[in-house]
């Protein structure tokens, strides 16, 4: 432009441009009316003690913590974010296998074949399919550590007695998912490895086989197994693990927050 | 006859002398025939003195340790020391001195300067009378530097939370951190008596209106000054005295002190001090109102107690002083426009012998006696607070930020793996062929491990239910140790160590180290027998 060269000078017009339009968007009624009182998007956001307050109370998924937290917990290596990473791969499990359901059929013959061609002919298919698995076992473990963070911690003294009880029944839906899940491909290592899981199940005294069977739902695995492990897999572990899981974090809550400090 | 320590006299007389104008001597001599003293050496509050033990050592152990902690800090000596000398075994040889002495001159000025308005005499003597002029909790460190961990030990308050709050507050009122410090560290009990002692007016000092007094002559309680103040019969208000005192865990000196509307809390932090307590001391101070004293006292936020005030004097139609006065339980002068004036004095004779007296015999003719104080119902805030303070901080952004930077982390780990590793799918199912080895997923191996060693009822059936489910369930109904510190814990922790170390050896056993027909291999040696991890770990 006048003084200086011509590519400064463009940058220059570029860069006012983009922040005008930046001006405008986020003082545009449809962007005030998204964000609620408080939220950092918000034009003209102050950081208030007032306003920190707002950024949780008027935001949904926020609102799963306290507007203030012990300063202690706020530590990573208190934690190390074990449960919330637990809730979150079940998030990602969710997302991932949503997708996963629009590609397979929980039938004998389709099954292999399906879960086969989400590596060949799906877009992200086989990413996606490895995020799921490589996530659930990622859950298994993280639900593990959390659980011996929580003992370490001692946390499970009163008042926080009743949500590690809830917490093992949380680890035992988690086995229970993945453990489902494992025999959704329909190949052979599915399939045995259901065989011998199961097989366990039928030493329980007196009634072994009548626990086997409604597990299995047949005398052996079978595609009547496939269809009832991928209902329990899809719909009712999920349901149930949802459930124990809002009384859990909203225990968490009620007994006081975070444990501790040691 | 009263046995004031020297230093207490001295300093009272100074400020007598301030006051009268007459030379120190003169008043030193005055008071000292009055109160025929023996006193001529500097006495020490604990612990045997060169003459008979005045007050033998009835400190229970746990305040005697926390004493010599305090002691052994300021003055620089081993602690086996200062609780040896605390008990009476053993004198206490100082160190070259040079670090104890500036400290405790910082604080004695600190204090002075936050016991405004009346003067508080920096004493120079008095040098090695440890706790008589030094506050039993050290509030400074070796470099001259605040030292906050004794003073929240002392206060049970974390420490970091005291430092806050001890800084805000000096902000707050425009003060050292050290004299706010002080004077939170001032309600110790074992200080407080000395000061009821000592604030007893001398016995010339023309009748400066007394507050209901807690000590008598002898150094005993005065019970019948106190209990006829309170107009109960002395039997019944020295056994309700002595009930609460005894609910309460203190010495029944300092309840009495309540009582008759002598707050405590306000017991100035240096030990010594003559110094109006803070309620009655509300009045003025160089002709303003000293809100925050009075709001304290009030137990109130002092915006919000000054919003108060003058409310109730704008609708009453007098002025704030008066309302201020009537308040904190002073008495309300007649004509509202003098009354700054008189409420000063008469206030803080209550507790202040040496500065107060003096204006009193200025103000009020000699026989007149002023309004007595009867008592102080001290205002309460409406809500109970009951929680403990605790260290918080706002979730946004501190939590969430990092919970954030987490879920990415863990997203990134996740797409890189997927990216990486393909997930196993083998030929399809076939009932007719059986894989050799057949293995569950790991997480079931260690069980599968088991069944190798016990009977399908144990390994299968009694280990996962019994101890996996329902003893891990019980766990907090079963370890009645209510501590969470790893020290207290051994025991529990060694037994979830050692289950868990128990169960990750099976797994990691059955999962690498159990080959074709499940017998035992070296993966090293004969591969990988477990499809999950078979592509991607591969000892060829």
């Amino acid at each position: 432009m006048a003084n200086g060269n011509g590519k400064t000078g463009l940058l220059n017009t570029v860069q006012e441009k983009a922040s005008e339009l930046g001006d405008r968007v986020t003082s545009s009624q449809a962007w005030d009316s998204v964000f609620r009182p408080g939220s950092p998007f918000k034009k003209g956001h102050t950081d208030s003690p007032r306003n920190r307050s707002y950024v949780v109370m008027n935001n949904v998924l926020y609102h799963l913590h306290p507007v203030k937290v012990k300063r202690h917990g706020v530590r990573l290596s208190y934690t190390l974010c074990l449960g919330g990473l637990s809730f979150f791969l079940f998030i990602l499990l969710t997302i991932t296998g949503i997708f996963l359901m629009f590609y397979y059929r929980p039938t004998s013959e389709a099954a292999y074949v399906d879960v086969a061609a989400l590596s060949t002919s799906v877009a992200f298919g086989s990413l996606v399919r490895n995020m799921h698995r490589w996530g659930a076992h990622l859950m298994v473990l993280t639900v593990f550590l959390h659980m011996s963070r929580v003992f370490y911690h001692g946390a499970y003294k009163p008042p926080r007695e009743f949500n590690w009880v809830i917490g093992v029944v949380l680890l035992l839906l988690t086995l229970l998912l993945s453990f489902t899940g494992y025999l959704l491909p329909w190949d052979q290592l599915a399939r045995w490895a259901v065989t011998v899981g199961t097989n366990m199940a039928g030493f329980v005294p007196i009634f072994g086989d009548q626990v086997r069977f409604a597990l299995l739902g047949a005398a052996d695995v079978s595609a009547d197994t496939l269809l009832r492990w991928y209902v329990l897999h899809v719909l009712f572990l999920p349901f149930i693990i949802v459930v124990f899981m809002a009384v859990h974090f909203w225990r968490v809550r009620k007994d006081g927050g975070i444990s501790g400090p040691l | 006859m009263v046995d004031i320590p020297e230093e207490l006299l001295r300093r009272s007389a100074e400020a007598r002398a301030a006051a009268t104008g007459a030379p120190v001597d003169e008043v030193l001599a005055e008071m000292r025939a009055a109160v025929g003293s023996t006193a001529s050496a500097p006495r020490v509050e604990v612990g045997p003195s060169d003459g008979e033990p005045e007050h033998p050592t009835t400190l229970s152990d746990d305040l005697l340790t926390r004493e010599a902690a305090a002691r052994a800090r300021v003055l620089g000596v081993p602690e086996a020391d200062a609780v040896a000398e605390l008990k009476g075994e053993k004198e206490l040889v100082l160190p070259p001195a040079g670090k104890k002495e500036p400290s405790s001159q910082k604080e004695k000025k600190a204090a002075a300067e936050s016991q405004a308005p009346v003067e508080a005499p920096v004493e120079k003597d008095a040098p090695s009378a440890p706790a008589a002029d030094t506050p039993a909790v050290p509030l400074l460190g070796a470099g001259g530097e605040i030292d906050y961990a004794p003073a929240a030990l002392a206060l049970g308050m974390p420490e970091a939370l005291l430092k806050r709050s001890v800084e805000a507050k000096a902000k707050a009122r425009n003060l050292d951190p050290v004299a706010v410090l002080a004077e939170m560290t001032g309600q110790r009990v074992e200080t407080v008596e000395p000061v009821a002692v000592a604030t007893e007016p001398a016995p010339e000092a023309p009748a400066p209106a007394p507050a209901p007094m807690v000590a008598g002559p002898a150094g005993e309680l005065d019970w019948a000054a106190a209990a006829s103040a309170a107009g109960m019969p002395e039997k019944l208000f020295r056994r309700s005295v002595e009930a609460k005192a005894k609910a309460k865990g203190v010495d029944p000196a300092v309840v009495l002190a309540e009582m008759t509307g002598q707050p405590v809390s306000a017991a100035p932090a240096v030990a010594a001090a003559p110094v109006a307590p803070a309620a009655s001391a509300a009045a003025v101070s160089a002709g303003e109102l000293d809100w925050a004293a009075a709001a304290s006292a009030a137990g109130m936020p002092e915006k919000l107690f000054r919003r108060s005030v003058e409310a109730k004097a704008k609708a009453k139609g007098v002025d704030p002083a008066v309302v201020l006065a009537e308040m904190t339980g002073q008495p309300v002068p007649a004509a509202p426009a003098a009354a700054a004036a008189p409420v000063a004095p008469a206030a803080s004779a209550a507790a202040a012998p040496s500065a107060a007296p003096a204006a009193v015999t200025a103000t009020i003719p000699k026989d007149v006696r002023p309004q007595r104080l009867l008592t102080v119902v001290k205002a309460r805030a409406i809500q109970q607070v009951k929680a403990e303070p605790s260290d918080k901080v706002s979730t946004w952004p501190h939590l969430l930020l990092i919970e954030f930077v987490a879920l990415l982390a863990v997203t990134a780990l996740l797409i890189v793996m997927s990216v990486v590793i393909q997930a196993p799918l083998l030929e399809a199912a076939n009932a007719n062929v059986t894989p050799n080895p057949s293995k569950a997923p790991w997480y079931f191996l260690g069980l599968q491990e088991l069944l190798t060693y016990f009977d399908p009822q144990i390994a299968g059936v009694t280990v996962p239910t019994i101890i996996g489910l329902i003893g891990f369930m019980a766990i907090p109904y079963l370890d009645r140790n209510p501590s969470n510190k790893p020290a207290d814990r051994k025991f529990a922790i060694f037994m979830y160590t050692f289950f868990i170390m128990g169960a990750a050896t099976l797994t990691i056993i059955g999962t690498l180290f159990r080959g074709r027909g499940f017998n035992f291999t070296y993966p090293w040696s004969d591969g990988i027998f477990f499809d999950d991890l078979k592509d991607w770990i591969n000892f060829e």
